[in-house]
């Protein structure tokens, strides 16, 4: 390499250099302009793919029929507009077959004993991806 | 002759050729082509417009009365106004603009289904009834999202099929939504 031109090496290195330092600069802004729209369309898909309306439907109607829990089965406040106890089995076997056949979704709740104060109802909430447990304090 | 003078500017340039290849690979990857497979994203937009508009519709205006979609089950929708209330009062309204999230613009066609559990031979059978037609039937083709709500109702209503049993129990609101 003797033979390389003399004035290259006093002018033209730290051209040479800079061009290198700028289009590497350039190269990894462009990485991350690359990788953005992915990382904002998966984040978005999973957001949205988050069964959050199913979970807050089931879970608001089985609070809902908690709170309507007859007397006569388990000893507690009694509310104005509660149910017999076998129309409130009815209606957890209603959502329970419901949600199997038309969400494919597997949804089991158990409703504690009245304990003087508070009632402890469990849910669960699988549809084969997102699974949910919960257990609720209902004071009324 | 060939001697040794061009060298350095020949590695210089074959650098920066790869260089610039490369960034411009990658700033043309970085533009996003929309393509059908992508179609899911708008879809989801409309399924949570959808699951809002059942939302609203199952919000009672006060405290001493039911919600309008409560109202509308329980009578099996014998007045019909159950399309006229999700699709025109608030699916296609101003305030909601489903309609800018469609790819198209275009009109938004709706079947409204209720499922109801009942037991037949001893057997858990879960069965529906129509709430609303759809203006133009689904070809099977275009993508199409749906949104439920349960709703609770005290009995069998005027509107609903015979083997409905006459019980308080949950049903299933469930909305069909495509574009045509």
């Amino acid at each position: 390499m003797e033979g390389l031109s003399e004035w290259m090496k006093e002018e033209g290195q730290w051209i040479v250099l800079m061009g290198f330092l700028v289009s590497i600069g350039i190269f990894f802004l462009a990485l991350i302009m690359n990788q953005s729209t992915i990382v904002g369309q998966t984040t978005a898909e999973g957001v949205l793919e988050f069964p959050k309306n199913d979970v807050q439907d089931v879970r608001a109607q089985i609070l809902d029929l908690t709170r309507n829990y007859s007397i006569w089965v388990n000893p507690g406040p009694a509310m104005p507009d509660q149910e017999a106890p076998g129309h409130h089995i009815r209606m957890v076997e209603d959502i329970e077959n419901l949600t199997l056949h038309r969400k494919s979704a597997i949804v089991n709740y158990s409703i504690g004993e009245w304990d003087g104060n508070q009632r402890i109802v469990i849910i669960h909430y699988n549809n084969g991806v997102f699974e949910y447990d919960e257990s609720a304090n209902i004071k009324y | 002759m060939v001697n040794t003078e061009a060298q350095l500017y020949t590695m210089e340039g074959i650098s920066a050729g790869v260089i610039m290849i490369l960034t411009a690979y990658l700033v043309l990857g970085s533009t996003s082509v929309y393509t059908p497979g992508d179609t899911h994203i708008t879809d989801m937009q409309l399924e949570q417009v959808g699951a809002d508009v059942l939302k609203i519709m199952d919000t009672p205006a006060s405290l001493a009365t039911t919600s309008e979609l409560e109202q509308i089950v329980a009578t099996g929708n014998i007045d019909g106004r159950f399309h006229q209330l999700f699709w025109e009062t608030y699916l296609m309204s101003g305030e909601i603009a489903a309609q800018k999230t469609t790819r198209t613009g275009s009109s938004i066609i709706t079947n409204a289904m209720v499922y109801y559990h009942c037991t037949i031979d001893g057997q858990p059978v879960v069965k529906g009834f129509q709430l609303s037609t759809p203006v133009i039937p689904y070809s099977g083709s275009e993508p199409g999202v749906k949104v439920t709500r349960y709703v609770k109702v005290n009995g069998r209503g005027p509107g609903m099929p015979l083997d409905v049993e006459d019980r308080p129990q949950v049903m299933l609101v469930e909305v069909f939504m495509w574009k045509a």
